[in-house]
């Protein structure tokens, strides 16, 4: 045991004090003057010795206590050596393979088989370690030269539904080799995929950073088995487009059947060609307004069980409304608006997003301002009076406006909303056409789009931006075009030019679907996730996006709560299945499937894994680069907090014991 | 206020804070002395005596002033004159100095052993008032000093000061004083033994019985405190015995209510067992006077005359 800050131990004094104290404050038990104790019969209830004992139990506690605080500020630590290394030590790491591909039958349990053998065969003087190779690498046994250790790990190792890629492997067996140890015996035990295997022949191959090593791949790969798999599905006219991929040799009857929310809904039968594909179809789904789960799954067992089934997540939840207030609701805003949200479709939905509602910004009904979580002005210069009033109180509520300039701006002084002076001598004509000459790529609306250099404007309202707004876009001439002031509550861009073809060529160009629809996601504050991922995948959910809620995973537990979403900006995705992401602006269903690599069992050939191990080994005969004997593997395991636990512990005990002594010696005085 | 602490009674003088505030033994056993005497209005039974008795014959020792010179002068014979009191067999005193002595409660005025030399100094003076030869044994588990009785001039102050000299500590035996008395003595006389007697009153009886076949008179003076009669122990307390130096833990209901009883029983057992070798047994209280011990001992001796 060593003590991180031994200078505390001069705390170990302070024992002294509880000693005084208890000298001077002790009760001397009564012994009475008698003649003789001839007569006498000794009580049966021996109080004085349960007081002394009392008394010594209260002083050892007290003791004990300030022996344990000074301990605890001492900061003990446990010096655990997990295995001592030296220059003759070699260090094996067994790898697993635990991807989805390792459910296939018996694979798993024939990588255990090898691996204890591996464990078995170690020399007495070698230390191992035990690692699950998924989609990264975990620790599944310390560093240990304890074979009951490293079996231990072994048998906790289960093949999940994650893909694996060898390079990923080999990369994570880099970081794993410590700087300390000079002699590397890389063991990777897996089924070798041919789809796992990198376009680069070179990532196969550990860096080692000048450390001896030598990879022995040990292939569970049986027999060519055959598998089936559903490669994808897609909704189609109403329906759904399935795609079935044999990798048996013969053509084979399989059996498809779909479930709509959890409902049998068809099943069909077709002919699945050896080493081929087959599509089906499945007419007229009974989908139901909002998420749909729609379960596909093959009927017949084969190899891998987990790529039978299929997870597909339909969204019809109806598409929002945005509100366009225009003072020519025929005009060619509206048209080129119109034209943008009915074109714009949500990839996973296959229908619109939004739908554009035009209304005369002169007849148009305040009140109705709170249905709509953004709205559109393709003029600014039309706000005026109660209309500017009810907008900024629509903004103080949380809501979103993407405003526009137009004829109506030109005579503005003062741009309503921002609060920005116009630049009057700078209002620009036809023929002094700008182009744009920067773009906040940063931000949501922007960070995808390109082709702004297609752009020209013709016409703009020319404003000093103030300190705390955002230039999103500018023109070559400096002036803003795209601006988004800072406010506490609301959302609120504004754009300086118009939002027909009368002052730029922006509506004509395909970048302002993108453009529109993203402005559309930023203003409305959803984020649409991609509701198809691969189990092993990263969910990204963007804070921004206004995404936060709960997510729930398959089994209905909460994989991230809303703080955690909040915080964590991604998620692995460890199970199939339907993940559920509940937020403000509803509900999302996330179907996620196994990775169809993982489907192919065909194996790398021998040769190939011959030139792999043969071109993973390092061995040089000067193994220590510095010449230095190798440290020993040191953990200190610092255990300050149980101390302190107990002291605490020990301190609530004192203070019942010593007030229980205190009643019982007011209780003896009385009497 | 008890009778016998008003100023106007001289039995005030015996009690104990009273003979403690006096300076040596001389004074404390002349004050006894005198305090009984003048309690018993000089009775001639008790006092000293001038009856003529008998004469005898002159022996070397014998002390010259009780030569009867007339006779000498009529027959050149030197006789001595023997009167009623002088013809008594001398007394020993033994008083107990072990550690148990020592003890003295807040209810007492005096220790064990102060009231123990008290009573023994008394004796010693009332005994040679009396022309009666008269010596001192302290002891504990050993005998501490021993002067045989006699009636020389000086006896008295060599056996006060003896007496003053003791002090209390050791553990008891009675066996190896008593023999040394029989062993010593050949003659008939008194032995006033003083104790405690934690002792068991078999090994009593086999202490004393020598003396009871050699025909010595006993009296037993048992002192005891009065908390040794009945304790005042409101809790439980640790006990230590002053001569085993062993402590036992005893509780206050055992001390209140059986310890007396028992104590009582003890003190029956011993006045058994000293009746039984016709022997006196005196318990005295050291919160009380020292008349009753002495009234004891002149009751004792009249009855052995």
């Amino acid at each position: 045991m060593t003590m991180l800050a031994p200078l505390f131990l001069l705390g170990l004094l302070l024992l002294a004090l509880p000693w005084w104290l208890h000298r001077i404050q002790t009760e001397i038990p009564e012994t009475e003057a008698f003649p003789s104790t001839m007569l006498l019969e000794a009580s049966k209830k021996r109080v004085h010795v349960r007081k002394q004992l009392r008394y010594l139990l209260l002083l050892a506690s007290r003791l004990l206590f300030l022996l344990l605080l000074v301990l605890a500020f001492a900061r003990p630590a446990l010096e655990q050596k997990s295995a001592v290394l030296n220059d003759d030590t070699q260090v094996h790491l067994i790898v697993i393979d635990s991807s989805a591909s390792m459910t296939a039958a018996g694979s798993i349990g024939a990588a255990r088989t090898l691996a204890n053998r591996l464990v078995n065969q170690l020399p007495g003087d070698s230390v191992a370690q035990i690692i699950s190779a998924g989609t990264t690498l975990q620790t599944a046994s310390e560093l240990s030269n304890d074979r009951d250790v490293l079996r231990n790990g072994i048998a906790s190792i289960e093949a999940s539904p994650v893909a694996l890629n060898y390079s990923a492997v080999m990369s994570g067996i880099d970081q794993l080799m410590q700087a300390d140890v000079q002699n590397y015996q890389l063991h990777f035990v897996s089924d070798f995929q041919n789809t796992a295997m990198p376009s680069r022949f070179s990532d196969l191959v550990p860096t080692g950073n000048g450390r001896n090593y030598q990879l022995n791949l040990h292939s569970t790969a049986v027999s060519q088995q055959g598998n089936r798999a559903i490669e994808s599905v897609q909704t189609e006219q109403g329906g759904l487009s399935i795609v079935v991929r044999s990798w048996q040799a013969e053509t084979a009857e399989v059996t498809l059947s779909v479930k709509v929310n959890n409902r049998p809904t068809q099943s069909t039968s077709i002919e699945a060609p050896g080493n081929g594909r087959i599509s089906a179809v499945f007419d007229q789904l009974e989908l139901e307004d909002g998420n749909n789960e729609v379960v596909v799954e093959i009927v017949d067992n084969d190899a891998v069980l987990l790529d039978n089934t299929y997870f597909y997540a339909i969204d019809r939840t109806p598409a929002a409304p945005v509100l366009l207030l225009t003072n020519e609701p025929n005009g060619r805003s509206a048209t080129y608006l119109g034209a943008v949200f009915s074109e714009a479709r949500d990839d996973t939905r296959n229908a619109p997003e939004f739908t554009l509602q035009t209304e005369n910004i002169n007849n148009f009904d305040l009140r109705r301002l709170e249905r709509y979580r953004w709205v559109i002005i393709d003029d600014i210069g039309n706000l005026q009076g109660d209309m500017g009033t009810a907008l900024n109180d629509y903004l103080d509520a949380g809501g979103a406006i993407f405003a526009a300039s137009g004829e109506r701006s030109r005579s503005l002084n003062d741009i309503p909303l921002l609060g920005l002076t116009t630049n009057n001598t700078n209002f620009q004509q036809q023929q002094d056409f700008k182009s744009v000459s920067h773009t906040d790529s940063t931000h949501p609306v922007l960070n995808s789009l390109k082709g702004w250099s297609d752009i020209t404007i013709s016409d703009h309202i020319s404003v000093e931006s103030g300190a705390t707004d955002q230039v999103l876009i500018s023109l070559d001439n400096g002036d803003p075009l795209l601006l988004e002031p800072a406010r506490d509550k609301g959302r609120l861009v504004w754009l300086a030019s118009s939002l027909d073809n009368n002052w730029n060529n922006l509506p004509l160009k395909p970048l302002f679907v993108g453009f529109m629809s993203e402005m559309a996601r930023y203003l409305s504050n959803t984020q649409r996730l991609d509701t198809q991922q691969f189990a092993g995948q990263h969910l990204g959910i963007a804070k921004d996006a206004g995404n936060y809620g709960q997510l729930i995973d398959p089994d209905g537990n909460k994989a991230l709560g809303l703080g955690e979403t909040l915080n964590s900006s991604a998620l692995q995705l460890k199970q199939t299945g339907f993940y559920e992401l509940i937020n403000a602006s509803g509900n999302q269903l996330i179907g996620v499937n196994i990775d169809p690599k993982e489907s192919d069992l065909a194996s790398i050939d021998a040769a190939k894994l011959e030139q792999w191990q043969t071109a993973a080994t390092r061995i040089q005969q000067t193994a220590s680069v510095d010449g230095q004997a190798l440290n020993t593997d040191r953990k200190m395991n610092e255990f300050w907090m149980v101390l302190f636990a107990l002291a605490v512990l020990l301190l609530i005990f004192e203070s019942i014991f010593a007030n229980f002594n205190l009643r019982q010696a007011a209780s003896s005085g009385t009497t | 206020m008890n009778a016998n602490t008003r100023p106007d009674n001289p039995m005030r003088l015996l009690h104990p804070e009273v003979l403690a505030s006096l300076s040596n033994l001389d004074l404390v056993a002349r004050s006894v002395v005198d305090g009984v005497m003048m309690g018993m209005h000089r009775s001639p039974n008790f006092g000293f005596s001038q009856e003529f008795e008998e004469y005898r014959q002159y022996a070397e020792g014998d002390d010259i002033r009780f030569i009867d010179w007339n006779v000498f002068a009529r027959s050149e014979r030197t006789y001595i004159k023997r009167f009623r009191g002088e013809t008594n067999a001398p007394l020993t005193i033994l008083v107990d100095a072990s550690a148990s002595m020592g003890f003295q409660s807040e209810a007492a005025s005096v220790s064990k052993m102060q009231y123990a030399k008290y009573l023994a100094a008394s004796l010693a003076y009332l005994a040679t008032r009396q022309r009666d030869a008269v010596g001192v044994m302290t002891f504990d588990q050993d005998i501490r000093e021993f002067r045989r009785p006699s009636s020389k001039t000086g006896q008295l102050q060599a056996i006060l000061h003896a007496l003053d000299a003791t002090e209390a500590s050791a553990a008891t035996s009675l066996e190896q004083p008593l023999q040394q008395i029989g062993a010593t003595s050949g003659k008939r006389g008194m032995v006033a033994l003083i104790s405690d007697f934690y002792c068991a009153d078999d090994s009593l009886l086999d202490a004393v019985k020598p003396l009871v076949i050699q025909g010595q008179d006993l009296i037993l003076f048992q002192i005891l405190d009065p908390v040794e009669i009945k304790p005042d122990f409101s809790q439980a307390k640790l006990v230590k015995d002053p001569e085993s130096g062993a402590t036992i833990e005893v509780s206050a209901k055992f001390m209140q209510k059986e310890y007396p009883a028992i104590m009582q029983s003890h003190i029956d057992r011993l006045k058994d067992a000293a009746g039984r070798s016709r022997a006196d047994h005196v318990v005295m209280n050291t919160a009380h006077p020292l008349n009753q011990g002495l009234h004891e001992y002149l009751t004792f001796r009249q009855r052995r005359q």
